[in-house]
């Protein structure tokens, strides 16, 4: 095969290149390259096996780990409820001895455990009769089992009693909150329970409010009673958890409700569920009695238990079967219009229960290859699971839907909002989400860290100032960049030629060219790399434009008078930063300065004649003389063109105060709170502002050693932090506008996550004091992944 | 490679002394010395370096040699024997490094008013009096017209002090880079001697202003960095006083093509 391409190729290769090339000594070397390409493929292709395997088990895990997550959050729901159940059974213990009807409580305890003949009611007697004979079965049946026992189930039922609420709330939102509003709020009336029952029968309004009552004082008291109560006791239980005092307000409409035969029906007819739930009890004792073995293996660990013994999941989902199977009988049996509604969701509850099952198979499966359990157990386990599923119906299926959907949700979205419309639910889910957050956000960490936020290491020392660098400016698209210097100098550097040298073996890398003309010390270099041009700006009050000499130029080519193009001449004291205007439209490239004289000034760098377009002092351009006689007015110390509107120039003081100018009207806009610290000294100044990219932020870099958030638009502080152990001199923020760079006086450089949690990313310290002073600048170059720092130690370091 | 002296941490302490609140700046103190040695963006040039002039064992950084030097010069320029004069206990060879730094800097300032007078055209060769030198910053020696050579004199003597192989540390100095002092101020020397013969205004203005040169051959005479015969600038205390008795070297003419540089 080689051969046969190789021959027409190498023809050509004959003819068109030199002579010297035999036709042995070609197509052997076509041969040698086939076979090698040959080579190579298998071994990628063997890799690319490998890596297949890999992911497939990978997602193999994933699978696994995200079924054991959905049936740990069940657990946890569960078990929250279930403390939410003892402390409002706990708290609810205490109001009926306040209350002046306490004794009727008191009495109703008896009451219900006298059965039926407690109940006299006609139109639910012949319901409530049922359900008090099952539930005297279930009495005594439990009464026979150990007191453990009867606690667990009193825990799996109030958790499926949960279930049910989410589910009613969920399905029939108005009416499970029009129920919520008639029988809830009651419950502060504490009128006594027995009257409760009985004006149920009667189906006055009064004594419909005092069924609500009873149920207000629910869970207590039907927990108390082994879950005897019929109905009513039920239904007031969903909203017990949350804080009775919040609805009580509306119990004025409330008692203007239908008598409670019409809520009853009302209950059947919309909230089916609900009634379901209501029925349920008596009969979930039976039905457990049935899986009782089942129930009872299962709560050897039980849910309460901490430790995991054998295999939680599996007991955990047998648990929450049979209760789920509990729920079902009790409701086919009780209440058949709840099964009609049940039925009406069967469709969506079929297609639910074969995912169910595929998901508890592959759930087991995962489970088994963990744990690697006898093949019998697991097929048992199988069975009775998949048994369990088929029985299962709609409420713990919508259930389990919904909570995946909600972790998909949770998942997928960023902001983890809880959109959630029933408030028990949101407390009991809250904790699982924030599990959530804390293992996304440990996922995302490890991901960008792998990727996108890579760990900065140092690859240049730039050794050629004499003395601190104070300033660095990276070119657009190529690595190069500028630097500025205490020694008076601006030296510009191209790191291409050392990049091509081995990390080990780099030389003494020197600058392209020094340009000499400052007098004195430079504070401020920027580069226009579409102008080909570079400016600084220097203790001596002067701004000078440099040309960038071609790249050919050697570094100890000669003199070229012409780079040095032009010097600004307007301010009358040092100048202490400058910064291009983020755009260059037609032919002006604005260039802004702010000088210890107190001004700001616009330069036109294109323009013909005089360059200084415009300046203004702290009041704006008018109002100067309102110097009256106080104190000179104060010095800026940092400028920043506003991105998202670029008529706006965000400049700092030394009073701390930052002000937004309209370029065009030179005067001020906005002042913005940024003076919280502020004491009256420098010490407390802000040394740089840079203003985000894209979103309406601008960031402050203060003396005494905050760097704080402020909102361009509102001008008010969104976040303050305290960043570095020493002063802030530089900031800047990387061009995907995700990271704030900072550096300062304690010679270390910060990143910081400017979106999400605000925490530093990594530190270096990196250049060393001279005076009292560290790192001066910060800088990454706008397109590519490099950053430059400058420090008082004379030095300039790359990193990538 | 990272540091020039591996063993020197960041001194995050070093300030700890003196990070006693500044007192307020106020609009007339125009002799405010803040306690932080330090120049925040905003200050004025006239409050710029107004750091307390401190002795050099209070000064606990990396850079104690040449922030005691700028603080003496700062200080008092004029001061020429106290500028020179090594400070008790200290390296000879660092302080000498750290004076041919400086020297480096402020030389810039020096080209800088040259650059205005001293062209291609105006000196087309490198020349002090009747010696003519050939720039030792490229491969093989080149007849660089005066300001080409100066700027290169500069910024070869700059890379070379900032050279990790050959000066690795500020705190102390291997003795095979020693031989190097000499070179360099004897190419340095040629700037002032340029700039004495043939831009002698620029060289007096300069000299009122920094007295460099006097600082130079002081240091030159007290660390014998240059041959006596080598100084073509005649030797008077009054530098000022222009007189041109200075024939007594043309016996060093092999000294044009020196190229002592590695």
């Amino acid at each position: 095969m080689a051969q046969t391409f190789g021959q027409p190729q190498q023809q050509v290769q004959q003819q068109s290149q030199t002579p010297e090339y035999t036709l042995p000594g070609v197509l052997h070397f076509l041969q040698s390259e086939w076979r090698r390409y040959e080579r190579d493929r298998n071994e990628w292709e063997i890799e690319r096996a490998e890596m297949k395997a890999r992911i497939a088990l990978l997602e193999g895990e994933r699978r696994g780990i995200e079924n054991m997550k959905t049936d740990l959050m069940r657990r946890v729901k569960m078990l929250e409820f279930a403390l939410i159940q003892e402390r409002s059974r706990y708290l609810a213990n205490v109001p009926p001895t306040q209350f002046p009807t306490k004794e009727s409580s008191n009495v109703s305890t008896p009451a219900n455990e006298e059965g039926p003949e407690s109940s006299n009611t006609q139109s639910l007697k012949s319901m409530s009769s049922t359900l008090n004979t099952v539930s005297s079965q279930y009495k005594n049946l439990a009464s026979n089992r150990d007191p453990k026992y009867r606690t667990k189930s009193r825990e799996i039922l109030k958790a499926c009693l949960q279930e049910i609420d989410y589910l009613t709330n969920v399905v029939t939102n108005t009416s499970s909150a029009s129920n919520r509003v008639t029988t809830y709020p009651t419950g502060l009336d504490g009128i006594p329970i027995p009257n409760g029952l009985d004006g149920s029968n009667n189906a006055t309004r009064k004594l419909h409010r005092n069924s609500a009552i009873f149920v207000g004082g629910n869970t207590n008291a039907y927990n108390r009673m082994t879950k005897r109560p019929g109905n009513f006791s039920i239904r007031p239980s969903r909203p017990a958890p949350t804080s009775p005092a919040m609805v009580s307000p509306i119990l004025p409409t409330n008692s203007s409700s239908p008598p409670l035969d019409c809520s009853i029906n009302e209950h059947s007819d919309s909230t089916s569920t609900e009634q379901e739930g209501g029925s349920f009890f008596p009969h979930s004792g039976s039905e457990s009695f049935k899986n009782g073995d089942k129930l009872s293996n299962g709560e050897q660990s039980s849910p309460i238990s901490p430790e995991f013994e054998g295999n939680p999941i599996a007991n955990m989902s047998s648990d929450i079967q049979s209760l789920n199977n509990c729920v079902v009988e009790s409701a086919t049996t009780n209440c058949e219009k709840e099964s009609e509604f049940l039925s009406n969701n069967d469709n969506y509850n079929t297609q639910n229960k074969t995912k169910n099952e595929r998901e508890w198979k592959t759930h087991n499966q995962v489970k088994n290859k963990n744990k690697l359990k006898s093949p019998d157990e697991t097929k048992e386990e199988e069975q009775q699971l998949t048994k369990d599923v088929q029985k299962k119906f709609g409420l713990s299926d919508v259930n389990v839907t919904k909570l995946m959907k909600n972790a998909n949700k949770r998942k997928s979205s960023e902001i983890l909002e809880i959109n959630n419309s029933d408030p028990q639910l949101d407390e009991l889910s809250f904790n699982v989400e924030e599990e959530e957050n804390i293992q996304k956000s440990e996922t995302d960490k490890t991901q960008e860290n792998d990727t996108d936020r890579k760990m900065w290491r140092q690859r240049f020392t730039l050794r050629s100032h004499l003395d601190t660098v104070r300033s660095l400016s990276w070119h657009q698209t190529e690595l190069m960049f500028l630097s500025g210097s205490e020694d008076g100098t601006v030296k510009l550097w191209d790191l291409k030629g050392p990049l091509s040298h081995k990390p080990t073996s780099i030389p003494d890398i020197e600058p392209c060219i020094t340009y000499r003309g400052h007098t004195a010390a430079v504070n401020s270099v920027v580069m226009a790399s579409e102008q080909k041009r570079c400016y600084s700006a220097s203790m001596d009050a002067t701004i000078r434009v440099w040309n960038l000499p071609s790249s050919k130029r050697d570094t100890y080519g000669p003199v070229d008078p012409s780079l040095n193009l032009t010097t600004y001449i307007g301010h009358t004291d040092a100048i202490w930063d400058l910064r291009l205007f983020p755009m260059r439209n037609q032919n002006t490239q604005l260039l802004a300065s702010a000088s210890a004289d107190g001004k700001v000034k616009i330069w036109d760098t294109e323009a013909g004649g005089s360059p200084l377009k415009c300046s203004w002092g702290y009041y704006g351009i008018n109002n100067e003389g309102s110097v009256n006689g106080e104190d000179r007015p104060p010095i800026p110390t940092s400028i920043d063109f506003v991105h998202s509107d670029l008529k706006k120039i965000a400049v700092s003081y030394q009073n701390s105060i930052i002000k937004l100018f309209d370029i065009e009207s030179e005067q001020s806009v906005l002042t913005f709170e940024s003076d919280s610290t502020y004491d009256n000294t420098p010490a407390t100044q802000i040394n740089r502002i840079i203003v985000h990219p894209t979103m309406s932020l601008i960031f402050s870099a203060h003396e005494d050693k905050y760097i704080r958030f402020f909102d361009i638009n509102s001008g008010k502080c969104t976040f303050s932090m305290l960043a570095h152990l020493d002063s802030i001199t530089s900031l800047d923020i990387d061009p995907s506008g995700m990271i704030l760079l900072s550096g300062g006086h304690d010679s270390s450089i910060r990143l910081w996550d400017i979106m999400s949690t605000r925490q530093c990313i990594q530190e270096f310290v990196s250049h060393r004091r001279k005076s009292d002073e560290g790192v001066l600048s910060v800088q990454y170059h706008p397109s590519l992944p490099w950053i430059a720092s400058g420090g008082a130690d004379s030095v300039v370091k790359i990193y990538c | 490679m990272s540091n020039i002296v591996p063993s020197n941490e960041p001194n995050n302490t070093s300030s700890s002394s003196e990070t006693s609140i500044s007192s307020p700046i106020t609009s007339t103190s125009t002799e405010h010395k803040p306690a932080l040695r330090r120049n925040r963006p905003g200050t004025k040039l006239e409050d710029a370096y107004q750091f307390p002039h401190i002795s050099l064992d209070q000064i606990d950084s990396a850079f104690a040699l040449q922030e005691y030097l700028q603080s003496l010069i700062r200080a008092n320029r004029e001061n020429i024997d106290a500028l020179v004069e090594l400070p008790a206990g200290q390296d000879k060879e660092t302080w000498q490094y750290e004076h041919l730094r400086q020297l480096c800097l402020e030389l810039n300032y020096l080209v800088i008013q040259l650059e205005a007078e001293c062209t291609s055209q105006t000196c087309p060769e490198m020349k002090a009096d009747d010696w003519q030198y050939l720039c030792a910053a490229h491969q093989a020696p080149l007849n660089c017209c005066a300001i080409d050579y100066i700027v290169h004199t500069l910024d070869g003597a700059t890379t070379l002090l900032n050279s990790h192989k050959y000066f690795p540390s500020r705190i102390s100095i291997p003795e095979t880079s020693l031989k190097h002092y000499q070179s360099i101020a004897r190419r340095l020397y040629r700037i002032f001697a340029h700039t004495w013969f043939h831009h002698r205004e620029i060289f007096e203005a300069f000299e009122n202003e920094n007295m460099l040169y006097a600082r130079f051959l002081k240091l030159s005479d007290r660390y014998e960095l240059i041959a006596k015969n080598l100084l073509i600038i005649p030797y008077n205390n009054n530098i000022n006083d222009n007189q041109d008795t200075h024939n007594n070297h043309n016996n060093e003419s092999s000294e044009i093509f020196s190229r002592d540089m590695e």
